[in-house]
């Protein structure tokens, strides 16, 4: 399992040089290839991929350039608790859904998530549907989990506001894991 | 060809890095500044495109800075203002399109003057630095850390850059103000540049 850091860095810009949006999206978007792929194991090891992204860049600024950026640093790594995890699947039809009842939440939280996660965001449905074509040519094969956000602290701030999220998707035709994480840092 | 690649400026590291230590052992800028100083050495000096490479290259360090390695991603984007904002938090580099960058030259007297009418400063590193809302800077100070910084203030050359090209600005042009000034000392052989993007 490999982290696309081409794909994974560049996503925000890639989105934009399409006319999506990308200011103030609570969500988070990661790419992994992974070639052996394990079903429940390698859902499951991507999901952690997450937190230990999110480790990482915690090391950084570097903390020899100024005095103030050495206090940020301090803060400690974030934990996780594997035993903790649980899943569900997904269909596509759900996890992409944009319907909703009125005065009823959304189907999919996904759609909760890019509509309602962020009062400052400005994608509208059309940045929606444009977006997860772009990110997922091929609906029908994918392989969609929702996970539960109790194993790991990097999700306390979002579960006492408007939620956290997190999705492991994976494309067997391309070999390719997308993570989707939502909640407001 | 990758930006930078053609020619060998050199990031000084070292000296970038003790910067804000010398500062402070001098007393001077002791509170936080919302400049970023970062220094090259530059011995093929090219005029304006020199100063325009250094600019390019003063956002690979700002990467490096926020993310561990130097990278700068190149686009044709021509409004940067709907990216995300708070970078070092979600990990992305910045951007740049080299396509929209202008500069024009400044003159050392009114690049360190202080003069202010009705609250508009001549220079705007002065302003910058001496008139952030939250934190200014005593003047003396400002002329005290100058002289330390550019011991040869005549013999500079500088160029203000405009602040659209990349989202390093972001924030700043949403904020205090966004600038980048790119400052050649021709017998040392070393640009200075300085950025802003100042906020709250």
């Amino acid at each position: 399992m490999k982290l696309l850091d081409e794909e994974t860095y560049r996503f925000p810009l890639t989105m934009m040089e399409n006319n999506i949006p990308m200011k103030n999206i609570p969500i988070l978007f990661l790419f992994f290839h992974e070639k052996d792929y394990e079903e429940d194991s390698s859902h499951q090891q991507v999901a952690i991929q997450l937190v230990k992204f999110a480790n990482q860049k915690k090391r950084y600024p570097m903390i020899t350039w100024n005095k103030q950026e050495h206090l940020d640093n301090r803060i400690q790594e974030y934990t996780i608790n594997p035993t903790r995890m649980t899943a569900r699947r997904l269909s596509h039809e759900v996890f992409f859904s944009i319907y909703r009842e009125p005065k009823r939440p959304f189907i999919s939280n996904y759609a909760y998530a890019f509509f309602q996660m962020s009062s400052n965001y400005l994608g509208k449905v059309d940045h929606f549907i444009q977006m997860n074509d772009i990110l997922f040519p091929d609906k029908e094969q994918l392989i969609i989990y929702e996970w539960n956000n109790t194993w790991s602290d990097y999700f306390h701030y979002g579960r006492q506001h408007r939620g956290a999220f997190i999705w492991t998707i994976y494309d067997p035709k391309r070999n390719k894991f997308t993570v989707i994480n939502a909640s407001i840092l | 060809m990758r930006l930078g690649e053609k020619y060998n400026m050199e990031f000084l590291l070292q000296e970038t890095e003790v910067l804000s230590q010398k500062l402070e052992e001098k007393a001077l800028f002791i509170r936080r500044l919302n400049l970023d100083f970062v220094y090259f050495k530059e011995k093929n000096y090219r005029n304006v495109e020199s100063h325009k490479q250094a600019a390019i290259e003063f956002i690979k360090v700002m990467n490096k800075k926020s993310l561990g390695y130097s990278c700068v991603h190149s686009t044709e984007l021509h409004c940067f203002d709907d990216l995300p904002i708070f970078i070092k938090s979600l990990a992305y580099p910045y951007a740049v399109n080299p396509e929209l960058m202008y500069a024009k030259s400044v003159l050392p007297p009114a690049f360190f003057s202080t003069k202010c009418e009705n609250g508009k400063y001549e220079s705007s590193y002065a302003y910058s630095i001496l008139s952030q809302i939250y934190k200014p800077q005593r003047e003396e100070i400002f002329l005290k850390a100058n002289e330390y910084l550019f011991p040869m203030q005549e013999n500079l050359i500088i160029y203000q850059w405009n602040n659209d090209w990349s989202n390093y600005f972001s924030i700043g042009r949403e904020e205090y103000g966004a600038y980048l000034w790119t400052i050649y000392e021709r017998e040392t052989e070393k640009f200075t540049v300085i950025g802003a993007s100042m906020r709250y």
